[in-house]
């Protein structure tokens, strides 16, 4: 970052790449952190302070408050502009052709109030608040997070941590993505599916019977168990770790 | 963890219903029976529920998959090492395992 006046700065770092320690030096952060604090103070909120960066907002420091809603972010995180408040505020901001080039990559289900209209600058500039609502990290888009994973495994070619791109995968959507690589996988072809599917029916797709022991292993005593137990206790599988 | 056994029969071919009859034995010993009927009156009925919950999360099963219908007997006495433990199964044959 280069002073181009006395006050006027112009960012010339590329900060997706800096890591903590280039993060600390960054003057900028040093400059901003009262204001950030008093910001924080006043409002009673979380505050971050982002710029933009390859068409996403990047944080660069953030004051949380306590006994707030907590916030998914860190500083280094990259989230869309779109739906986050910080990218919101920095797209009104912007030039109404980058406005454009943003909404023309498609936007990604996310928060509520993400639809082009109401970001474009006029009435959020107007306003001088963007507004998200709700706490939560952006969506993350299913289908193309199961399709990049299938694609590195096609082409034997490992891809960047997911939860380093896409802060709203949670363990839910993790396990989503799983769900749709596997059914791509399988292919949906020959597959045995409901509603309406009787005793017959699953006996007519059934191949052969066979006479089997499950062998459990439970943590909870005398077998007094509900289904909340056993969903917990890793559903009683017996593993033979455990001995 | 679960022991297969290796008698495979056409599911047309044996009553999986009331008519199985399966003991479970410890160490040669009767320890429980039931019959197919304690999985949901018949164990095709169970995996066809299955089925169906499946679908309300666009799910189904496929082939070559293992279902696991449910037990047809409560869990025996805890197990030690040396025991053997059998399920022999009226028509269908059987299955043991022993324990180190």
């Amino acid at each position: 970052m280069k002073p181009a006046s006395s006050e006027v700065f112009q960012l010339g770092l590329r900060l997706t790449e800096l890591d903590e320690v280039a993060l600390e030096s960054l003057e900028l952060r040093e400059i901003a952190r009262p204001l950030l604090l008093r910001l924080a103070y006043d409002l009673g909120e979380t505050v971050h302070m982002a710029i933009v960066e390859s068409g996403r907002a990047v944080y660069v420091e953030k004051v949380d408050m306590p006994n707030m809603i907590r916030i998914y972010s860190a500083v280094g995180r990259t989230v869309p502009l779109h739906c986050t408040g910080a990218g919101k505020a920095l797209l009104a901001f912007s030039p109404s052709a980058f406005q454009e080039a943003i909404i023309a990559q498609g936007l990604l289900a996310a928060a509520v109030g993400s639809r082009a209209g109401t970001y474009r600058s006029p009435p959020l500039r107007a306003r001088g608040v963007g507004v998200v609502t709700g706490a939560s990290p952006p969506a993350v888009d299913v289908d193309e997070l199961a399709a990049e994973l299938l694609a590195a495994e096609a082409g034997r070619a490992p891809v960047e941590p997911l939860s380093a791109r896409h802060p709203g995968l949670d363990v839910a959507s993790a396990y989503r993505v799983q769900g749709e690589v596997i059914r791509r996988r399988l292919g949906s072809g020959d597959r045995l599916r409901g509603p309406g599917v009787d005793a017959a029916a699953l006996l007519a797709a059934t191949r052969h019977v066979v006479p089997s022991l499950e062998i459990i292993d439970s943590r909870i005593v005398d077998w007094r168990i509900a289904l909340v137990d056993t969903v917990a206790d890793k559903r009683l599988l017996g593993d033979g770790r455990d001995r | 963890m679960v022991v297969i056994g290796d008698t495979e029969a056409p599911p047309g071919g044996v009553d999986l219903g009331e008519g199985l009859r399966v003991t479970l034995l410890r160490n040669g010993e009767e320890v429980s029976a039931g019959t197919g009927a304690a999985v949901l009156g018949h164990p095709a009925k169970a995996v066809a529920w299955l089925v169906n919950k499946l679908a309300e999360y666009g799910e189904g099963i496929g082939p070559g998959e293992l279902v696991m219908p449910g037990a047809v007997s409560a869990p025996t006495a805890q197990l030690s090492p040396g025991d053997e433990v059998s399920a022999v199964c009226d028509g269908l044959g059987s299955v043991s395992v022993r324990f180190r």
